[in-house]
């Protein structure tokens, strides 16, 4: 009997857990299911079924359907404002997603309006906002400087977020970190830097479970062999 | 085969001051020395002539009369008369024995009009002025009569120049043309429109083959009159003011508003040398008869006279020199005779000083230090690190701690690199002067007027001495005395040795590529100066050394466009003044007309004299920080700083450096050395603000603006710099920053061009920087 890859016995099983939510009538778990299977447009359709535009967003603009990111956000934005503890959460990077989607949809005027609202919320929010909102509002921005190709935004963006999340917030700052190399690939001074402050810190988590995961993020990043 | 003109050039390169400048209560316009040499006479902006002695700097007498500023100064042939020709329309005829003067006015409109060039022709029977009314008007020496008027040009004439065979006139001025006039029936012969510029200055070589004349477009026209051919010398950063060419005509000097006086070789039409020294715009140039000296006026209140002597034997260097090409011909005769004295004294070397040549070229660059070295430690420097092999080496422990030194040397690890990259001599002076940075020689013979050469041979010549003095000393002594360096201290030993183990095969290629960028438009020396290997971030030297390649490409050659008058340009007309710098227009006004709007003081001026009080130039680098220039992006612009600096500190004005992130740092002097540290060292761990420093910048400039004449900002700046601006404040801003001065951005971008241009309203000029992988290039 021919042995089938672990790879796509894998993938067919999410698949089929992503069908079976879906008939269940549990549109989250049917796209969590369909993003692990790496099915993108099956994922998005369970996303927006779901209501879950946090992620369908960023899915739209990956698969550039600029005008249905846009309409999204728009939504994302009308439901942000009706609950009041949602929208300090998340109206920057709603914002930031619906400028981005607008940009790359040819639509300038309306972009710069919503990016620029974003950039003075975000500048406001970063006295007020705790850590990880602040952290998470600054990522957001980077990722919106990868999406319109704004390198200074990318950089700004992953240091803020890198200052925020500080030594508390230890795995955020290592995913933030492998994100921010993953940008900045081609700066290789940059990346240089970054790799030797990464390799700087030590991870202070009383945890031990979390603390092997920490070791093992950071040597993955710097390159090193345990 | 080395050039003619190379063979002046490296001659030139150690001409020096003769003597201190000759200063002045005020700017001084003209300056011309007697048929004989002896004298040196000058116009100058209070109103009299002064006469000096050459050789002498104590003023030796001073003729007045004129009631306002002389423009120009003509000796007669034979040496007794002189011309002056003044802002107050009058012409004065000094006997410079008596000095006694016969004046000479012009009246036009009931009101003097200003003269502004004189010439006496080669005979001393005729002697020609320029006007402001456009009209060339020449006298008769013998009968002094009214003068006949050569009418021709439409705007002033600044220069006349008669040929040397006396027959023509040539006239140059704001209309745009040269005219030559026939003497003998006061016709126009010619007139020269090619350059399209004013013309400032006019002259006739003495061997009447060329006529050169200075332009506004800071270019030196020459014309073969044989041929008609022309060529074009460029060199000059401002407009040039005055020309004169050699008594042999072989060289030409000028004066420009870039504050330098340029040396030219005329029929290669090259650059022989940049004589620095004036702090304002130099008006006025002369060469001595002999041709061994050449003077200068300039508006920094002072005339320099310039050594030339190493161009007296020129006949017979030419012949030695073409004779024996392999030979090196930049060589002080006098530096080698001394060598040759001294050779079996140096007993410091290892080796003998068999060839005094290549230790001078070493010498050489590393003359830009600031207390230069003793020659024999840069023979002995430079002969140990390239020298072949170290098998020989044997330290014992009775060695002298200089000799240990030298031998350690040898056996450095980057020696052998070194011989790979087949250093020249050049390089390997820079190398030594590198990794001498800071120490300290004895200064037992200063002598800072002298040659830096002939000092650093004193300085060798002292320790010889010393040396010599000593007496067999007993033992004890003996041992002491073996630990003491002849030239160097313990602690400056020790700092050789540590930068020589620093030293990397990407910094020697960082030092070799500094030494290789052109040097017309780079101070390859200055900028090691200014970047010391030891504060050099070692993973950046390819980064600086393709910027030093590229740098030379960028320019800041610039011109305003407005009207220039003959006495340094103006900005807008005002309602005060002089009749010298009354607006023309006003001459077009019947007589009682302008005389009732000069009285009502409705007439309009040239604004010039307001703006001469403020001549100088600012120049302000901003450089950007902050978390948006992290990275290469971050060291690009800074390398690009060093560059900035080191490119405008040689067009002379004050030069200011800030960083422009989330604030606006206060402009520090970035020579200092202090402030270049800072440039290397700052950080900025917040993002870009706009509007505060913006504002700040706008009140600096304002400042500033009151107190300089021109004022330049350069933008070092990311690609998105203000990209985001869109709130209305910071539009009004912008836009103010815009008319205050002269805006220009070099942008730098990672990665591949994008069509999309930077955001670039507010700059007047912007270049792009790109780095791409790895790669720098310009846009």
């Amino acid at each position: 009997m021919e042995k089938i890859p672990k790879k796509l016995l894998k993938n067919d099983l999410w698949q089929r857990a992503a069908r079976h939510f879906g008939k269940a009538g549990r549109p989250s778990e049917s796209a969590a299911a369909w993003l692990a299977a790496g099915h993108d447009e099956e994922a998005i359709s369970a996303l927006i079924q779901a209501g879950d535009r946090t992620q369908a967003t960023p899915l739209l603009l990956k698969a550039k359907r600029y005008k249905e990111a846009t309409e999204q956000a728009h939504l994302w934005l009308k439901e942000l404002a009706q609950e009041p503890r949602r929208q300090a959460e998340e109206k920057i990077r709603a914002r930031l997603i619906l400028a981005a989607a607008l940009h790359l949809d040819h639509q300038p005027d309306q972009a710069h309006a919503a990016y620029d609202t974003a950039r003075e919320e975000l500048t406001q929010g970063t006295k007020k906002s705790p850590p990880l909102t602040n952290g998470r509002n600054w990522e957001a921005l980077a990722a919106y400087g990868v999406r319109v190709k704004r390198p200074d935004l990318i950089r700004l963006g992953y240091e803020k977020a890198l200052t925020a999340y500080g030594q508390t917030f230890n795995l955020q700052r290592l995913r933030c970190a492998g994100e921010y190399l993953e940008n900045i690939s081609e700066d290789f001074h940059l990346t240089k830097e970054l790799k030797e402050r990464l390799a700087g810190w030590q991870p202070q988590s009383s945890m031990k479970r979390e603390r092997e995961r920490l070791w093992e993020a950071l040597a993955k990043f710097t390159g090193e062999e345990n | 085969m080395t050039s003619l003109s190379t063979i002046l050039s490296e001659q030139a390169a150690q001409i020096t001051p003769h003597g201190t400048p000759v200063r002045h209560s005020e700017r001084v316009y003209c300056v011309t020395f007697s048929p004989d040499g002896r004298y040196l006479v000058s116009g100058s902006v209070n109103r009299q002539v002064n006469i000096w002695e050459v050789g002498t700097t104590e003023l030796s007498d001073y003729m007045k009369g004129h009631t306002k500023f002389v423009w120009s100064l003509a000796f007669a042939p034979d040496g007794k008369t002189l011309a002056s020709a003044s802002g107050d329309g009058t012409i004065f005829l000094w006997d410079i024995e008596t000095r006694s003067y016969y004046r000479i006015e012009e009246s036009h409109y009931a009101i003097s009009l200003p003269l502004y060039g004189v010439a006496f022709s080669p005979k001393g029977d005729y002697f020609a002025a320029g006007c402001l009314d456009g009209i060339v008007r020449l006298w008769s020496t013998a009968s002094r009569r009214p003068p006949w008027k050569l009418k021709g040009h439409k705007n002033e004439v600044y220069s006349v120049a008669f040929s040397p065979d006396g027959r023509f006139l040539a006239s140059g001025g704001n209309d745009f043309t040269v005219r030559i006039w026939n003497v003998a029936n006061k016709n126009e012969e010619e007139i020269l429109t090619r350059h399209g510029c004013r013309v400032t200055s006019v002259t006739f070589s003495p061997d009447g083959r060329f006529l050169a004349y200075a332009s506004t477009n800071t270019h030196i026209y020459i014309v073969n009159l044989a041929s008609g051919e022309s060529q074009i010398l460029s060199g000059h950063q401002g407009l040039v003011w005055s020309i004169a060419f050699s008594p042999d005509s072989r060289l030409l000097i000028s004066g420009s508003n870039d504050y330098s006086v340029r040396l030219w070789d005329v029929e290669s039409g090259r650059q022989i040398q940049t004589l620095e020294g004036h702090q304002d715009d130099v008006n006025s140039v002369a060469f001595s008869p002999d041709g061994l000296l050449a003077a200068s006026a300039s508006d920094d209140r002072t005339v320099r006279v310039w050594d030339l002597s190493m161009f007296n034997e020129r006949p017979e260097t030419y012949l030695r020199l073409v004779a024996n090409q392999e030979k090196e011909t930049a060589i002080d005769k006098k530096l080698l005779h001394f060598i040759n004295t001294h050779r079996r004294s140096l007993n410091y070397s290892l080796e003998p000083l068999s060839n005094p040549e290549t230790s001078v070229k070493w010498l050489r660059s590393t003359l830009k230090m600031k207390s230069p070295p003793p020659l024999g430690l840069v023979h002995d420097l430079g002969l140990n690190l390239t020298a072949e092999g170290s098998d020989f080496l044997n330290l014992s422990r009775d060695d002298p701690p200089y000799h240990r030194f030298l031998l350690e040397l040898r056996s450095a690890p980057i020696i052998k690199e070194l011989k790979e990259l087949k250093l020249n001599a050049g390089e390997i002076g820079m190398l030594i002067a590198q990794l001498l940075e800071g120490a300290k020689f004895s200064d037992s013979c200063p002598a800072p007027e002298d040659r830096p050469l002939i000092q650093s041979c004193r300085l060798l010549e002292a320790a010889l001495r010393e040396n010599r003095s000593k007496t067999k000393p007993p033992d004890e002594n003996r041992q002491r005395e073996n630990n003491k360096s002849p030239f160097l201290n313990s602690k400056d030993l020790d700092n050789v040795k540590r930068r020589l183990q620093d030293l990397t095969k990407s910094k020697l290629r960082f030092l070799k590529d500094l030494y290789a960028t052109p040097k017309e438009s780079w101070d390859a020396d200055r900028l090691a100066e200014m970047i010391p290997l030891d504060s050099l971030p070692p993973t950046l030297t390819d980064l600086y050394s393709q910027l030093l390649t590229i740098t030379p490409k960028l320019t800041f050659h610039d011109h305003r466009g407005s009207q220039t008058s003959s006495c340094g340009g103006y900005h807008g007309l005002t309602h005060k003044g002089g009749l010298d710098n009354l607006a023309l227009s006003e001459y077009l006004y019947p007589d009682a007309l302008l005389q009732h709007r000069i009285l009502n003081r409705e007439a309009l001026y040239y604004g010039r004299e307001g703006e001469r009080e403020k001549r100088r130039r600012m120049t302000l680098i901003i450089t950007q920080s902050g978390l948006e220039m992290s990275g290469t992006t971050n060291h690009l612009a800074r390398a690009m700083t060093l560059a900035a600096i080191t490119i405008l500190r040689n067009l002379g004005g004050d030069l200011r450096h800030s960083f422009f992130g989330s604030c606006w740092t206060t402009p520090s002097d970035p020579l200092k050395h202090n402030n270049r540290q800072k440039l290397l060292s700052w950080q900025d761990n917040e993002g870009l603000n706009l509007e505060q420093p913006f504002a700040r910048l706008k009140e600096q400039l304002r400042t500033w603006q009151e107190s300089y004449h021109r004022l330049d900002v350069l933008w070092i700046i990311d690609r998105h710099f203000a990209a985001d601006r869109r709130s209305n404040t910071l539009k009004r801003t912008i836009k103010e920053l815009h008319n205050l001065c002269r805006h220009r951005a070099w942008f730098i971008s990672l990665g591949p061009s994008s069509p999309v241009p930077p955001a670039t309203d507010f700059c007047h000029h912007h270049k792009q920087i790109i780095m791409q992988n790895g790669k720098i290039k310009l846009l």
